[in-house]
């Protein structure tokens, strides 16, 4: 008798539990949002853990986030929304428990299926959980704290309960919150004063891309990070910016916000990776302050406890580490840096600071081949992954199409505040690029390359972007539309309000979204169940 | 698609609002659909099932996309008993492995070991004599670590400062000679692994051996 439906349903109910504490209530919510949320929460616990000096073990990472989770319920408003705790039992009782339900029985299954596929590189990611179990703390391993960090071997931890090595299914069930999160994220963006007619249409033929793409099957099936980064950057962008259109509260930045702390212990780049998302928040005039500060606080904090904290015991230095500190630091003070920056100047460093990165990026990941002597790695690098995007990497044809028809939406149509998902596309390019440079080793030819995992990464983000952007995007001004249109258009982009012009029409029709400061409606937000 | 204030198309009397917009949306939902086609015929499904029905196919493709193939033969034999045998040559040294439930299978396994424990380097480099010797060894450590995989994590992690997660068994894994290194061919039949050096499996005709 295996313990894993009932450790993952606990994962998705604890998750759930978070997300009622958030007033979330909606079905399609809980589907999408409750398993990795509550992964994140266990691995954020995992993590604190590991930094303060409690000895870590797998069973009281889930106590403490047991506990956290209730002390949230009992504080939430909703909790007490009627004078009485039918509120939040009933949400609980409902959607929650129906879908950490759905989870244990299809725990069963996908075991049942024996899909799952460990590799060596999976081993070594699931053996850092064995030695914090063993040791109750960080380990001396280089390669273990550094390369391979702590997000697979903190979420799988929970399976040593039942005496098993990972847990089967979890992987699976990301794939099913991931397709629920582009599903989610495109639903809750609709407003209501606009019909959508191909919306339907639309998320059926993208989510059916990515669905019948062989290496979507093969991350779903594969004991690893890949997946879950993909989720949570999807996340990390997307709900900021449902909070900047205002159909999302702030208050649901605590699960990006947690998301941002499983992405820095899931993957040793991810601090580049994440200035990439958290630049284009910072310098957003849409998104509440305090949302950006949590944010970059969580960024901030988490990068400070993972590699000032517990990386620190590591005694056998690679080459490639100090650098990578260096970088997570500097990540994190430019972070800091810009959120003092001033409302006008950040206006102004909206319309350079983003293309100046991304330009950057490029930059460097030409020029530090060449002054390191690395340039011949750099065109093995290019042949490689040029030759797994043309088929060997059996993405099928997603790289064929996709990158084409993100460019001809992009110069056909605008979205507002945009930037929170093309600055991190466009920068992951040069990024990955540079990150060979910084590990000494050329991608290769096959699906099994490092580079050719990590598209994963950004697979569902580029995805929600598109979508969003032909279902809300502005239209860009043609040349046969005239100069004068032109120019009307420019002075459309922006509002008094600083918000999108779409958003005032939204706003218009919608009191409530009129307002500076969300608050909650008195009905029934109008999401999708 | 639009309400007409998002998308009006302005300078042009005749133009409709939300015009150009709506061939986007029609033009993305079309190749998204042709993306979608497109890749289920190259997802291998036909040759992924071959694999299923013939799982020596599997084997001697020396194809490192064989997830549904592979991953669906490592499940059906979790928790039965194996021997592993490492055959070099005359001898034929071997050592039981038993795996419990839920240990998993890879088609990276006992490479996969041999990367972690004995450092061979790239899963897909070479294996020299040498280590496919220390391979032996570590193949009767492997059934020790395998007995009580909590007494092997903590012994191992006396012993190494690094606890033992796994033991695991191939199949099908295909050493390539990349110079100077035996090449050396996994076979697996109803409960047994054999880890064949290339020379002998051609000798004896062993399918895979000539590839």
């Amino acid at each position: 008798m295996t313990l894993e439906p009932l450790l993952l349903a606990s994962i998705s109910l604890l998750g759930s539990g978070l997300l009622v504490a958030l007033g979330r209530r909606a079905g399609l919510e809980h589907v999408a949002l409750a398993v990795p949320t509550g992964l994140a929460l266990l691995v954020a616990v995992s993590l604190l853990l590991v930094v303060l000096p409690v000895p870590y073990s797998a069973a009281l990472a889930l106590v403490v986030v047991a506990l956290v989770v209730a002390a949230s319920l009992w504080r939430t408003r909703a909790w007490r929304a009627e004078g009485t705790d039918t509120g939040a039992v009933g949400a609980l009782v409902g959607p929650a428990v129906v879908w950490a339900s759905v989870v244990a029985v299809g725990t069963l299954a996908i075991r049942g299926l024996r899909f799952t596929r460990v590799t060596a590189d999976s081993y070594e990611y699931l053996q850092l959980g064995g030695v914090l179990e063993a040791l109750g703390g960080p380990a001396e391993d280089a390669h273990l704290m550094v390369a391979r960090q702590l997000f697979v071997g903190a979420a799988h931890a929970p399976s040593w309960l039942g005496n098993e090595a990972y847990l089967v299914a979890l992987a699976p069930l990301l794939l099913v919150s991931a397709i629920a999160a582009v599903v989610w994220v495109v639903r809750v963006a609709r407003s209501p004063a606009r019909a959508e007619r191909y919306e339907m249409a639309l998320l059926v033929a993208a989510v059916a891309a990515v669905l019948t793409a062989n290496r979507t099957w093969f991350h779903a099936f594969y004991v690893n990070a890949h997946l879950a980064v993909g989720v949570y950057l999807l996340l990390i962008a997307a709900i900021p910016w449902l909070i900047g259109r205002r159909v999302l509260p702030p208050r649901m930045a605590l699960v990006p916000a947690l998301g941002i702390v499983a992405v820095v212990v899931g993957r040793p780049e991810a601090p580049s990776l994440l200035l990439l998302l958290l630049l284009p928040i910072v310098l957003a005039p849409t998104i509440p302050r305090p949302v950006v500060a949590g944010l970059v606080g969580s960024f901030a904090l988490s990068v400070v406890a993972w590699w000032a904290g517990a990386v620190r015991s590591v005694t056998e230095w690679t080459a490639a580490s100090p650098a990578t500190i260096a970088l997570a630091v500097a990540a994190g003070v430019v972070g800091l840096h810009l959120l003092a920056v001033p409302s006008g100047r950040r206006r102004a460093m909206r319309s350079f600071l983003p293309q100046v990165v991304v330009g950057g990026l490029g930059v460097g990941a030409l020029a530090v081949p060449v002054a390191t002597g690395q340039v011949e790695l750099l065109r093995s690098s290019v042949e490689a992954t040029a030759a797994n995007l043309a088929g060997a990497g059996l993405w099928g044809a997603l790289p064929w199409t996709l990158p084409v028809l993100l460019v001809v939406v992009a110069t056909v149509l605008r979205l507002g505040d945009g930037a929170l998902f093309w600055v991190p596309l466009l920068g992951f390019v040069p990024l990955a690029f540079l990150l060979a440079s910084a590990r000494d080793g050329a991608y290769r030819v096959g699906p099994g390359d490092s580079l050719n995992r990590m598209w994963m990464h950004v697979l569902l983000l580029a995805v929600t972007a598109l979508v969003l952007t032909l279902l809300h995007g502005e239209e860009r001004p043609s040349r046969r539309d005239g100069p004068r249109s032109r120019t009307a258009w420019r002075g459309r982009r922006t509002t008094k309000l600083g918000l999108s012009p779409d958003h005032d029409r939204y706003a218009a029709r919608n009191p409530s979204a009129r307002r500076r400061r969300w608050t909650a409606p008195t009905s029934r937000p109008p999401e999708p169940t | 698609m639009t309400d007409g204030g998002a998308g009006r198309t302005r300078g042009r009397p005749d133009a409709r609002p939300g015009h150009r917009r709506r061939q986007v949306v029609l033009a993305a939902i079309a190749v998204l659909t042709v993306t979608a086609v497109a890749n289920l015929g190259l997802f291998r499904v036909q040759e992924d099932a071959q694999d299923l029905a013939d799982p020596h196919r599997a084997l001697v493709r020396n194809d490192s996309d064989r997830l549904l193939a592979l991953t669906l033969a490592h499940g059906r034999n979790v928790g039965a008993r194996f021997t592993v045998y490492v055959w070099l040559g005359d001898q034929l040294p071997g050592s039981t492995v038993v795996v419990p439930p839920g240990y998993p299978f890879t088609d990276e396994g006992l490479l996969g070991l041999g990367r972690a424990e004995i450092e061979l380097g790239d899963h897909q480099g070479e294996l020299d004599p040498a280590s496919a010797d220390e391979l032996l060894e570590r193949a009767v450590i492997v059934d020790w670590f395998a007995r009580q995989q909590r007494t092997a994590r903590e012994s191992s992690l006396e012993r190494t400062g690094v606890p033992a997660v796994f033991a695991s068994a191939d199949f099908a894994v295909v050493v390539p000679d990349t110079g100077g290194g035996r090449r050396l061919l996994t076979y697996w039949s109803e409960d047994t692994v054999f880890l064949v050096d290339a020379v002998q499996a051609n000798e004896l005709g062993l399918p895979g051996a000539g590839s």
